[in-house]
């Protein structure tokens, strides 16, 4: 075992030699390397980090806004519900103002249709009863029920007095008219009673089968008469006139 | 017997013979150039590290962590010291599996050379981190009449590195070749596996006692320490 100077100088030598070497081509490279590999990875890691802090913030932010739009969703469904229900309401006011009215229509309706149809009944039954009364005293006429119409026609002349002397004027003859030939006293006795009115114009009976029960005294232009048909037409104008009145006083009243 | 490549000349340059242990240290020094230069070549921090890449990552970085835990401080410049150490050491006993390959460190010429890098560098580092005073004042510590002990203390410790490395790399080689008269078929074999193991774990040792000398040199206090032996 020996110790060669010269050799531990060369490796020595040699020794500092590969320090530099592997400083130059080993250790530097690598561990730069790594420290740029590191300072990329906590860069990215940072960049990361930044990133999932802004995406909190943006999540806090979304979180936010959503909250918010959820209260605004419900201030709206509350509005809208209180909307509704007022409108629900004006509408169910205005239905019932229109049913209302309508019930008012229709009630006045129904009035005026009960009005109509017992005006209707009572005009139908007033023809009724005239029409029967007409049947009836058509199928009682006679010549000495007329005999009894001529006397009463007899006992009215004297109010009639002026008006026949007015219209016999110029008057040749007066007629009579009648349905069934009358009595030969009737005739007598109205004959006497009418010239005591108009003097000097004769008089004549005629006898007419179609005429109405009564007597029609015909004289120049005036014809005094008093017949059954005119009688019922009179009664007729008379009920006409009051079921008229009736209904007006009810519309009036409705 | 030869037990030491000193002898074994392999040529000569200007009339300088070139021995083994330096042609064979050559062959480490250009094998582990070559290597790193090929793989550092074009190096680029944004690329996806290759396989080798990340083994010679994982060696350096585990350099650093021993040295760290050791020194319980940032390694700076000691990675390159002591790193270089380690895989000089590594790589000089691994090649030994290659037939006709002399490990320069079976060499006490080459043990003593890395203790003298050893023994130098503990006073750089240490002058460098404390001061050049602060650094003598160790010597004189606790008193001036510790001085001469503190001294041999120092060549004692580079001696012992020397005669360690050596030691145990020469002894595989001898006890190979003891054996290899023995059985020369099958000693070899087991006495090579061995020899890696050993190799490695001198280049470990040499490596942290290293680092240790030259923490315990450049701690705070200034005072000399105890280091753990192997």
């Amino acid at each position: 075992m020996s110790i060669d100077w010269v050799t531990i100088a060369a490796q020595l030598a040699n020794f500092l030699i590969l320090v530099w070497l592997l400083k130059r081509f080993l250790y530097r490279p690598i561990l730069d390397g790594i420290d740029a590999r590191e300072a990329e990875i906590s860069q990215r890691v940072a960049e990361a980090k930044a990133a999932t802090e802004k995406a909190h913030s943006v999540e806090a932010e979304h979180r936010s806004e959503l909250e918010k739009l959820h209260a605004q969703k419900s201030e709206f469904l509350e509005a809208a519900r209180t909307k509704a229900a007022e409108e629900l309401e004006k509408l169910e006011a205005e239905t019932q103002g229109l049913i209302e009215v309508d019930r008012a229509n229709w009630q006045a309706e129904m009035t005026k249709m009960r009005a109509d149809y017992a005006a209707d009944l009572k005009a139908a039954g007033a023809g009724a009863i005239l029409s029967l009364t007409r049947k009836v005293l058509n199928d009682l006429a006679n010549a000495e029920l007329e005999d009894y119409i001529v006397a009463h026609l007899e006992g009215k002349l004297p109010e009639l007095g002026q008006e026949l002397q007015a219209s016999s004027g110029t008057s040749e003859k007066a007629v009579v008219l009648t349905r069934f030939k009358l009595s030969e006293k009737s005739r007598t006795r109205f004959t006497k009673s009418f010239h005591k009115l108009v003097a000097g114009v004769p008089l004549k009976f005629e006898t007419d089968g179609d005429q109405s029960l009564g007597v029609i005294l015909q004289l120049g232009g005036a014809r005094i008469g008093w017949t059954i048909e005119s009688y019922i037409d009179g009664l007729e104008g008379m009920l006409e006139e009051r079921l008229a009145t009736q209904t007006i006083h009810r519309k009036g009243g409705s | 017997m030869e037990l030491t490549p000193d002898a074994h000349v392999v040529f000569t340059a200007f009339r300088i013979p070139i021995n083994a242990t330096i042609f064979n240290t050559w062959i480490v020094m250009a094998v582990l150039t070559v290597v790193s230069m090929i793989v550092t070549w074009r190096l680029r921090p944004d690329a996806p590290p290759t396989r080798w890449r990340t083994a010679l990552e994982v060696i350096v970085q585990g350099i650093e962590k021993q040295i760290n835990e050791i020194t319980r401080r940032p390694t700076g410049r000691l990675i390159y010291f002591v790193g270089t150490l380690f895989l000089f050491i590594a790589v000089s006993n691994l090649l030994l599996v290659v037939p006709g390959f002399e490990p320069p460190t079976a060499s006490l010429s080459t043990t003593v050379a890395l203790a003298f890098s050893v023994f130098i560098a503990v006073p750089i580092f240490g002058i460098a981190r404390q001061g050049i005073r602060t650094y003598l004042k160790r010597y004189i510590e606790p008193s001036f009449v510790m001085l001469p002990f503190n001294i041999i203390g120092e060549f004692s410790r580079a001696l012992a590195l020397a005669v360690r490395l050596y030691g145990n790399i020469m002894s595989g080689a001898v006890i190979a070749v003891i054996l290899l008269s023995v059985a020369p078929f099958f000693f070899p074999v087991v006495m090579d596996m061995l020899a890696l193991l050993t190799g490695l774990i001198q280049a470990y040792i040499f490596a942290v006692l290293a680092t240790v000398y030259i923490a315990a040199t450049t701690e705070g206090d200034g005072k000399m320490t105890s280091t753990k032996e192997e």
